[in-house]
């Protein structure tokens, strides 16, 4: 176990190489002058012939690389303009906010899609089955920030039962942040939930007609029994796969979600960031969201070689 | 350490009968009859053998009677009885008792066939711990015996382990004394020997015929194989596109064997007496597709003694010589000579002409 | 093509017949759809009652079912209806021409990685490795960013982040055929590579391309709506539903239909091509067929 962790977490440096070289990479895709986008449109000259030196623009692109590749070990990842903060200010206080939308949701999404494709795979082909298909087309069809205005329309607006915007309000307290966290959180989750519902079913059913449930059933092992503790087990670790894929969608997920609730994550910085082009902010998100979904990825192969004994022994 | 009593039955009284059991899978309008008019009866410590070729219906009939049948499968006429109760009238909870303590079953591929996520030890003792009531020290002590039972040495360190870090032999054990430990009446093997190697084979049939006889088991024997029942059933029931084709005792079956398709099966299994200049016979053509119900005989596309009054009707599933037991169902009967004439022709030289 | 898929025999196949009549439908269903918004981009400016760019300051935020305006107006006081019969144009676009590029720029990328295998196989599939890193609609989001907002750029986005889905299927499909006897055999016969990848590569290639493209092409009806809905899509006035989902945001309390008429629009073409997706793959690639919900 302790070698197949190593040998992962190897295999994860090239990968995380990769990521640094592609937000390298958008920098370098600016049309015109990128000391406009970086400075803004403002910038004296002067200013501008200094970060050109400063950054190394008179380069070339692999001295440039390296250089970013230094400052972010150091932990600059640039200014923004748009907070008129280091980057790595903007991402830092906002982090949390973004994970705890972003695991708020993949649990909520895994308890109910695992729940949901469970429930629809032992009666296939009823009318539970028919619902939960026509459910998945739905949420899989469904852009998330229009899902997430209908809510805003229905528990805001109409029933005025929920909080739509921001994080606290009046007091604060951690029952007003559960508030405020529900519609975004379900929001983020609807996705996700269908990806996992939809694999959890598909699993159960391939696995609940094999040979050693049937094997179980001969010996007179319950129905119940039988999903929970024969069929479940096995079908989980394509479905951890899934939910760890889901992972990656609910991260960028969150600016799309984070807009339309002004939740203030790293998202909601970066959406502000697109239309002021504050392009070393958008960069910063993008690689901090990637390398926290490689993290994450790693975790994930982790766990499911927790629940597949055979891969131990590899 | 039951929880079911044992009751002692009579010995007359068959533990399984199947009557006239048909099985069909697809919609009701447009069903699809995989298994069809299907007839034996199992006494208690009997061994019953149904052979036929994969797809012919014997494994389908003895799932019927489990009711362990997937997908829309379900049985659509005729009746299981296990000691007189009629399975199909059984509720779940009932059918569940039945299940490892009445009816057993062993599978073919052991591999697939254990829970590749759970501990030997723990699959094993499942039903002992959740249904009888066993505590877990004396589960395991069950287990550990009931694996020295079948031969696994060193019993108490396999508990521990998974089963894809058992051999192939091991794993058929495993699942053996699995099937064995609710002290069933009717154990059904199902193609117990077909995924392993051929001296494996010889050691796990041996097995499954010591343990019938150690705790007075009745026993069907499921395979494509009529050199594997042999030597273990009392009875054979010979299979075809989802009847029974020819039915006798063990004995009179491989002296006279009367069906077409049972000597075209006899003649596609290697024989160690036979000359060596003598070819194997593998039964031409493929069966008859469910789909496509034939009429008349479902052999006579693939016989070798094919009349045209063959495709006339099904023939019926007959004794030719009142009282023998002996049941075939052919309207043509081509050895019916030999068979008259004091069944003194060897296998072999009553295939040939 | 069906000799090198195992023939499912007996219970399996009779049951499947079942899935089969589904697919269909499902095939029929998606296929009316999306027939249907073509028929309306096509037609739009026979179908439109009113100038989709033209606003009216004094009848902003009608209602729907406003005497002249079935579907209200939005906050310039613009049709709705027409704007989104205009929408359609750009909503299939959008949808479809990113489908096609990534499909034969990331297709032939990994017929040839495939094909070729060795180290070119090995670069081809850790560049597709790191662009998977990024989470969804990350990296769209990055490239449309940097590029400056507007419809060329989206699509370029959205062409870059679907090549390595494409690329990895196509070489998945052509590492399978490639060891099929038959290629074995052309090989030693003595034929070109070129001619040997696409004569008999190629053909099989085809079902599972044409299967996740529209596939595809449903996941892009949101993908562009998302990034339209952050801005970086096609600028105004241009009638983009995506876009005007965004604008009535702001009214949502006073004038609802606004935001969530667009977005029902976004939801029907997505299904369309979902419904028409799912139904392809059941009908082309059987194997897939139990993995289908």
């Amino acid at each position: 176990m302790f070698t197949f962790v190593l040998r992962r977490a190897l295999q994860t440096v090239p990968v995380v190489l990769g990521v640094t070289l592609a937000t390298f990479l958008l920098s370098q895709i600016i049309p015109g002058d990128p000391t406009d986008v970086l400075l803004g449109p403002g910038a004296s000259d002067e200013a501008r012939e200094r970060l050109r030196t400063a950054l190394g623009l008179d380069r070339s692109m692999v001295v440039q690389y390296l250089y970013y590749l230094g400052n972010l070990a150091q932990g600059d990842f640039g200014q923004s303009f748009t907070f008129a903060r280091p980057v790595i200010e903007v991402l830092a206080d906002r982090m949390a906010n973004t994970a705890l939308l972003a695991f708020a949701a993949i649990a909520l999404a895994s308890a109910a899609g695992i729940a949901a494709g469970t429930w629809a795979a032992v009666r296939p082909g009823s009318l539970r089955d028919r619902g939960l298909t026509v459910g998945v087309l739905f949420l899989n069809s469904m852009p998330s920030f229009w899902l997430g205005l209908v809510l805003i329309l229905i528990f805001g607006l109409h029933l005025r039962l929920l909080p739509v915007s921001g994080m606290s309000s009046g007091d604060g307290g951690p029952l007003n942040l559960m508030a405020h966290m529900l519609l975004p959180t379900v929001t983020l989750a609807a996705w996700s939930l269908a990806a996992i519902a939809r694999m959890t079913r598909s699993s159960l059913l391939e696995v609940i007609n094999s040979d050693y449930v049937r094997t179980a059933r001969s010996r007179g092992v319950g129905e119940a029994r039988i999903v929970l503790f024969h069929a479940l087990p096995n079908a989980m670790p394509a479905v951890i796969t899934v939910i760890g894929m889901q992972m990656g969608f609910l991260l960028s997920g969150a600016v799309l979600t984070e807009t339309v609730f002004s939740w203030p994550g790293i998202g909601l910085a970066m959406y502000q960031a697109i239309s002021t082009r504050d392009i070393p902010l958008i960069q910063g998100g993008i690689l901090v969201l990637a390398l926290a979904f490689v993290a994450i990825n790693f975790a994930v192969d982790v766990l499911y070689a927790y629940f597949n004994p055979k891969i131990k022994l590899a | 350490m039951n929880a079911i009593p044992t009751r002692r039955s009579e010995p007359s009284r068959p533990v399984l009968e199947v009557e006239n059991l048909r099985v069909s899978y697809g919609s009701a309008q447009r069903p699809i009859h995989v298994v069809n008019d299907v007839s034996f009866s199992v006494r208690p410590g009997e061994a019953l053998g149904i052979v036929g070729e994969s797809g012919c219906g014997k494994s389908q009939t003895m799932l019927a009677v489990l009711r362990l049948l997937s997908g829309s499968g379900r049985i659509t006429a005729g009746r299981a009885r296990f000691e007189g109760q009629d399975l199909a009238a059984l509720s779940a909870r009932q059918m569940r008792r039945i299940r490892g303590h009445g009816l057993a079953l062993i599978s073919q591929d052991a591999l697939s066939a254990l829970n590749p996520s759970m501990r030997i030890g723990a699959q094993m003792a499942e039903p002992l711990v959740r249904y009888d009531g066993m505590s877990r020290g004396d589960a395991r002590k069950r287990c550990i015996e009931l694996l020295e039972m079948v031969g696994i040495p060193g019993a108490a360190t396999r508990l521990a382990a998974y089963p894809h870090e058992l051999s192939g032999g091991m794993r058929q054990r495993v699942l053996i004394a699995m099937a064995i430990s609710g002290n069933p009446k009717l154990l059904i093997a199902d193609e117990p020997t077909t995924a392993l190697d051929v001296t494996i084979q010889a050691q796990i049939l041996r097995l499954i015929d010591r343990l019938r006889r150690e705790l007075g088991m009745a026993l069907v024997l499921i395979t494509h194989d009529l050199g594997v029942v042999a030597g273990v059933s009392d009875t054979i029931a010979v299979m075809y596109a989802g009847r029974v084709v020819e039915t006798a005792e063990t004995d009179r079956l491989f002296e006279t064997p009367r069906h077409p398709y049972t000597r075209a099966l006899l003649d596609s299994i290697p024989k160690l007496d036979a000359p060596a200049d003598r070819r194997l016979q593998p039964i031409a053509g493929l069966p008859p597709d469910p789909l496509r119900p034939l009429s008349g005989c479902p052999f006579h596309p693939r016989c070798s003694h094919a009349e045209p009054r063959c495709t006339d009707g099904l023939p019926a599933l007959e004794a030719k010589e009142p009282g023998s037991g002996h049941l075939i169902r052919c309207v043509i009967d081509p050895w019916r000579a030999a068979a008259a004439g004091g069944r003194t022709s060897g296998l072999t030289g009553a295939s040939r002409p | 093509m069906s000799e090198a898929r195992p023939l499912v025999r007996g219970v399996p196949m009779l049951l499947s017949g079942v899935g089969r009549l589904f697919a269909n439908g499902s095939l029929a269903i998606g296929l009316t759809m999306v027939v249907a918004v073509v028929l309306v981009a096509a037609f739009a400016p026979l179908l439109a009652p009113h100038d989709p760019f033209f606003a009216n300051p004094i009848e902003r935020y009608l209602p729907p079912l406003s005497e002249g305006y079935l579907l209200g107006t939005d906050e310039l006081g613009r049709d709705i209806l027409s704007r989104l019969i205009y929408g359609a144009r750009l909503a299939l676009l959008v949808a479809v021409v990113p489908t096609v590029i990534a499909l034969v720029i990331g297709g032939a990328i990994g017929l040839f990685a495939g094909y070729l295998g060795g180290a070119w196989d090995s670069v081809v599939m850790r560049v597709f490795d790191v662009m998977f890193a990024f989470p969804g609609i990350l990296l769209a989001l990055g490239v449309s960013a940097a590029l400056g907002p507007g419809l060329n750029s989206m699509i370029i986005a959205m062409v870059v982040v679907t090549i390595p889905a494409f690329g990895r299927i196509i070489r998945g499909v052509v590492l399978g055929v490639k060891e099929e006897l038959y290629v074995e055999a052309a090989r030693a016969l003595g034929y070109g590579n070129m001619r040997i990848a696409l004569r008999h590569v190629l053909p099989n290639v085809l079902a599972p391309a044409l299967v996740y493209g529209t596939l595809q092409t449903g996941r892009n009806v949101i993908l562009a709506a998302s990034l339209s809905f952050l801005g970086l899509g096609p600028q105004p006035p241009t009638p983009d539903w995506g876009q005007m989902l965004s604008g009535g945001r702001m009214a949502l309390a006073t004038a609802a239909h606004v935001a969530t008429i667009p977005g029902l629009a976004i939801v029907f073409l997505a299904i369309g091509f979902n419904l028409l997706g799912d139904g392809a793959r059941d009908l082309l690639d059987p194997r897939t067929r139990r993995d289908r919900l």
